[in-house]
């Protein structure tokens, strides 16, 4: 008999397994057991050594040592998946309960943890989100300087020489009283120079920073925002503007919110209107004694914006024919709009720059 | 504008059930804002008017005290008061037990000064009736004893605090305001001028004439043996204190009662103390005038005074003169009624900073065809109320040309959008008492004298829609219109914001409002563009009465303001304008109206403003990450913002280029100048030691500025990329160079050696030590070879390495760290 042939005896076919089967029982984790499985049941196995000399075998000796095999492998890959089994359950139960965190950690480091995080402006973002909304519509977003030539800021607004908000008490004026320069004080300018720059129809939508002459306190800053919007088409009318408003109204505070036109005055507008929001926090039925709504100060409305149609000397001064054209125009402070929309009840918050604050808002996209 | 219900509900017939929120609502829709509604005078219980019998004055106390004998009607009362303005037989205003004072102060008899207190004789700021507590309100003699004193004094009525819009200066009057409000509701309207007053002849002797474009009209009106020893009509009073306008004498209170219930206001002149006749004019350039709050104001010629043949008596439709100022000795009087021009009088209020009640109406405009009857009612109450003779009016007035509108009725439809029938704006028309002329759809339109904000069609449409209900707008969206969304400078500045707060930097939005000061404190040279700063004429503050060129210190002063709250670790970053002198030299200009500007009178236009490109900057310190029980805190370092600024560029595909620069405020050794295609577009890493001093700051510092516009200009589309799937081959080269060499130089010689074959060449160590040697670094590189097309082989690689490593040599000195 060969040294080969001694391979596939019962004795080493025994041997084999017992000693397969004791190393798989010894096992302490799955990477042991890994590397027992390639000694006890790999390619270079005794038992797969033995399963090659089956070939050389006769008749019955080769018969019987096939079973023997066999049944040697079976029993091997029986005990190496139970073994396994085990080992796996074993893990789950101590290794990774001994890795274990405590994930409220996370949460137990205020805002600042490993992560690093920044946010924007809660104005930058609710000027995007009023912007996007017309952007949708087909507007496109005008801009213009801040330091504005006072002609764009007023006499092209039809705002007469003795209006009184072009007065150094309302108008920050750059270099001199004379010098033809203002801080502009509404975003109304973008509108002249949006008509100058292109055609009817003309669909612009104009967010951006706003200056007058009012000490920073809890409901004024002398640096604000507004957007401001303007249409001139054929056939454009107050109806547009108002159905225009009032989906605007909707995305910002809800399909819910009702809104209404009073009359109003504006130099550039006329016909002019503003526009309230009914409350939507009191929805307007607050009666003092109830409930003390710091939203609307108990006046069930909040007024919004101005607005009206294009006064056709703004329009004649564009070079559009007013008798052809029609245009609508209207404008909201952002810094009011955040106030109540969010519950802001200190302008302070605004401008203070206090991370604490902004870090609120994130991204906002 | 204060007005009460019940003034109101003389002209305007609602029925006096009416309750005010229905009188608010239909003013609201006028367009006329309700500020307040507001209770006078809220007493509740017996309150009446009481006949002082007898005082018996006691004076063991500290101060003189009454014990009053009041008639109340039907009994006597004794009342214990503190004042001695009143004498026995007075009428006053007693409240009995069981009343309740404004403030919650309830009235009961009580035991004081050794006597039984039943009640209380009032004054009129204890009945919330006005601020004068010179004492106890005594009444006229004529009212009836133990009549109800609310009712009489008004207290309760409901008072209306209304704005009217600066256009609408017809309004600021019952007359003006009852005209609309009456409409609104569909009730009838009494005009206040239609009372009857008796006809006033020509004076004899008083010339008058106006001497300037900017008036249009002055009636005076004379009267003699003028006398008052009483107060004002209680009604007067009560209105009065009801639109809190304070008492003060019959004829100032009459001139004021008529300017809320005309619109009118009148000035009222000691006739004795003027010589000759009366002109309006301006003013002599230098001409003082000393006003009724005793100032001496010197006058230029743009403010038109009322004046006699020597002198200026008044300011007009601003404030009267001290010495033609009427007194309890003046016995002749003249009432004085004018129109002005709007504009002159707002440029003369607004330059004394004399706002008043007159000059507000005349700055809106007041009704020409009002100014000889207010007059004449005045005149007509002093000696109603007082005592004397009117003897006669004389009157100057330029012709004032009616203002006529042609109108086409269709406008209302283009503008509104609403059908509106022809005969329902006519009827409106005609409600607001402008004439119609009709030639077909040509109508000419005559508007009236108080309208003085009606020019165009436009007004008109205005005016029509604000009758027929604003509220009745219809709400529709114009038909689509086809945009391109965002401009590639929009979406790349959103883009640029979103990128740093990603980064962990937090947006701030600063004032732009700086100093030379702040300016220098960065270490900015004079010399510097950014010290050349735009001015003010009218700073908030002069700390800082400069724009700012630079985002730097506001972002500074913001870090300050974090740290001194506690925060300790700042990162926080600012999209914004900065703006530069205008480098053209214009003058102010300022192109004619209803046409189109000339395409040069646009670009000066442009030249005139300052320069304003759009920056962004950050300023970090602290913590990057904070450091805890988690591994891996870093804190800010000199490369932080240069990497944001190079990670900015390259979401926008731009490559920029380095090189180590000297440039406020940054540390003069850790300062990248930061450029695209040569052109420098900022500056970034770590502020001078210096500068974070000064700031309050301390620690080290780290920033950026870099110019936003620049990077939109360069912005370019990402393509997507090619890349090879055949196997990379990775090369450490570590070099010892001399201390000053510069990574950037290093991977330029060896990306040009190593040709297209090297894929990338990344600085993974620096390191310093005695080991490498005096004045020497090592600068350890991580190459990766590909080819595109096939499996590099290992010599190929080694021959690269080699041609490195000897123009290592060359160019740097350096040789392969053994
Ligand atoms: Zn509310």
């Amino acid at each position: 008999m060969s040294q080969d042939s001694n391979l596939v005896s019962a004795e080493s076919i025994n041997l084999a397994v017992s000693s397969a089967l004791s190393e798989i029982d010894k096992a302490n984790d799955l990477d042991e057991l890994k590397l027992i499985k390639l000694n006890h049941a790999g390619d270079r196995s005794p038992i797969a050594l033995a399963n090659r000399e089956i070939g050389s075998l006769q008749g019955e000796a080769k018969s019987e040592a096939g079973k023997r095999i066999g049944q040697a492998r079976s029993v091997v890959k029986e005990a190496l998946d139970n073994r396994m089994v085990e080992l796996q359950n074993n893990r789950e139960d101590s290794i990774l309960v001994a890795e274990k965190v405590d994930v409220t950690q996370v949460l137990a480091n205020a805002k600042s943890s490993s992560l690093v995080v920044g946010a924007r402006h809660p104005l930058t973002t609710i000027a995007e989100h009023i912007a996007d909304v017309f952007i949708a519509m087909g507007y496109e977003i005008a801009e213009g300087p801040e330091a504005e030539a006072e002609w764009f800021n007023f006499d092209s607004l039809n705002i007469s020489e003795d209006h009184p908000s072009r007065s150094s008490s309302d108008t920050f004026y750059v270099e001199s009283l004379d010098s033809g320069v203002v801080m502009r004080t509404q975003t109304s300018p973008v509108q002249m120079r949006a008509m100058l720059e292109r055609k009817p129809p003309i669909y612009v939508i104009a967010p951006g920073k706003v200056f007058r002459t009012d000490e920073l306190d809890a409901t004024h800053t002398p640096v604000f925002h507004q957007v401001e919007g303007l249409a001139v088409d054929k056939n454009l009318t107050m109806a547009d503007l108002k159905g225009t408003l009032d989906h605007l109204a909707k995305t910002m505070f809800g399909e819910e919110i009702e809104t209404r036109f009073r009359p109003s005055y504006f130099p550039f507008t006329e016909p002019s209107a503003e526009l309230d929001l009914k409350c939507f926090v009191c929805k307007g039925v607050n009666k003092k004694e109830d409930f003390d709504c710091k939203t609307c100060r108990n006046e069930g409305w909040i007024e919004w914006g101005g607005c009206g149609m294009v006064n056709p000397n703004v329009l004649e001064t564009a070079g559009i024919d007013s008798t052809r054209y029609s245009g609508f125009a209207f404008g909201m402070g952002l810094e009011r709009t955040l106030m109540f929309r969010y519950g802001i009840t200190d302008m302070h918050d605004l401008v203070e720059a206090d991370i604490r604050f902004t870090s609120n808002f994130g991204l906002g996209i | 504008m204060k007005l009460s219900i019940n003034w109101i509900n003389e002209y305007v017939k609602f029925p006096k059930t009416t309750k005010p929120e229905v009188i608010v609502e239909h003013l609201v829709k006028l367009g006329y804002e309700v500020e307040a509604v507001e209770i006078f005078g809220n007493v509740q219980g017996p309150l009446v008017v009481g006949k002082v019998e007898k005082i018996e004055i006691l004076n063991e106390f500290k101060k003189p005290i009454r014990y009053c004998t009041v008639n109340v009607g039907n009994k006597t009362q004794g009342i214990i008061c503190g004042a001695s303005n009143f004498k026995e037989g007075d009428l006053v205003v007693v409240a009995l037990p069981g009343a309740i004072l404004p403030g919650d102060f309830k009235i009961s008899e009580r035991e004081t000064y050794g006597k039984v207190s039943q009640g209380m004789i009032c004054s009129a700021k204890e009945l919330g009736f006005s601020d004068n507590h010179e004492g106890i309100m005594v009444l006229a003699n004529d009212l009836k004893i133990g009549s109800d004193a609310k009712n009489l004094l008004g207290l309760g009525e409901t008072v209306l605090d209304i704005s009217i819009l600066p256009d609408r200066g017809y309004a600021m009057s019952v007359r003006g305001i009852g005209r609309e409000l009456a409409l609104s509701m569909n009730v009838k309207y009494v005009d206040p001028i239609l009372q009857k007053i008796p006809k006033v002849k020509k004076s004899p002797k008083l010339k008058t004439k106006i001497n300037t474009k900017d008036a249009s009209k002055i009636a005076l009106v004379t009267l003699s043996d003028y006398k008052t020893d009483s107060t004002s009509p209680i009604f007067m009073q009560k209105r009065l204190a009801q639109s809190g306008i304070r008492t003060i004498s019959l004829p100032v209170d009459v001139t004021n009662y008529l300017m809320l219930e005309i619109g009118q206001p009148l000035h009222a002149f000691d006739a004795d103390k003027i010589s000759g006749g009366i002109q309006i004019r301006n003013s002599k350039q230098g001409e003082i005038l000393e006003t009724l709050d005793h100032v001496k104001r010197k006058l230029d010629s743009s403010t038109l005074v009322i004046a006699d043949n020597k002198k200026a008596l008044s300011i007009a439709g601003v404030m009267g003169g001290l010495e033609s100022e009427i007194t309890d000795k003046s016995r002749n009087l003249i009432i004085e009624s004018a129109v002005f021009d709007k504009a002159s009088i707002s440029r003369t209020s607004r330059s004394l900073k004399l706002p008043s009640e007159a000059s507000k109406r005349f700055e809106r405009g007041t009704d020409p065809a009002v100014s000889e009857y207010a007059a004449i009612l005045a005149a007509h109450y002093l000696v109603k109320y007082g005592k004397g003779k009117i003897t006669g009016i004389s009157i100057a007035k330029n012709i004032i040309k009616p203002i006529t509108i042609n109108f086409n009725p269709n406008e209302v439809k283009r503008l509104i959008g609403v059908d509106i029938d022809k005969a329902t704006i006519q009827k409106i028309l005609k409600s607001l008492n402008i004439g119609v002329t009709k030639t077909g759809d040509k109508w000419k339109l005559r508007t009236p004298s108080w309208r003085h904000d009606l020019h165009h069609q436009a007004d008109i449409v205005e005016e029509i829609v604000r009758i027929w209900g604003y509220h009745k707008i219809p709400s529709r969206l114009p038909t689509t219109h086809l945009g391109s969304g965002l401009s590639k400078a929009q979406k790349t500045k959103r883009a640029l914001s979103i990128k740093m707060a990603s980064l962990g930097a937090n947006e701030v939005l600063n004032y732009p409002f700086v100093s030379l000061d702040q300016i220098s404190q960065l270490g900015i040279s004079s010399k510097d563009q950014r010290a050349n700063l735009v001015r003010l004429a009218n700073p908030l503050s002069e700390d800082t009465p400069n724009l700012r060129t630079t985002l730097l210190p506001g972002l500074i002063i913001a870090a300050a303001r974090n740290i001194s709250r506690g925060i300790d670790n700042v990162a926080i970053f600012e999209q914004g304008s900065v703006y530069h002198q205008s480098t053209k030299n214009v003058k102010n200009i300022k192109p004619k109206l209803m046409k189109r500007p000339t395409n040069i009178e646009i670009s000066n236009l442009n030249h005139l403003i300052p320069v304003q490109p759009k920056m962004l900057a950050g300023v970090f310190m602290g913590d990057k990450n904070q450091s805890g029980w988690w591994p891996n805190s870093q804190k800010y370092s000199w490369h932080d913002p240069i990497e944001m600024v190079v990670e900015l560029c390259t979401e926008f595909g731009i490559e920029v280029s380095l090189t180590n620069a000297k440039h406020a405020p940054f540390h003069p050794g850790r300062c990248a100048e930061i450029s695209i295609n040569k052109k420098i577009i900022g500056y970034a890493g770590e502020f001078h030691p210096g500068v974070v001093e000064k700031s309050g700051l301390s620690g080290k510092v780290y920033g950026f500025e870099i110019c936003m516009d620049d990077i939109i200009e360069n912005a370019i589309d990402q393509m997507a990329p090619t890349f090879s799937a055949m196997p990379v081959v990775k090369e450490d080269l570590a070099f010892v160079v001399g201390k000053d060499a510069m990574a950037l130089d290093l991977i330029t010689t060896i990306q040009r050696t190593a040709g297209s074959l090297l894929e990338s060449v990344r600085l993974f160590d620096v390191y310093e030590g005695s080991s490498i040697g005096q004045n020497k670094k090592s600068m350890a590189f991580n190459l990766r070879f590909r080819a595109t097309d096939r499996t590099l082989t290992s010599d190929e690689v080694s021959k690269i390495r080699l041609q490195i490593v000897e123009a290592v040599a060359k160019e740097h000195s350096g040789s392969l760290r053994a």
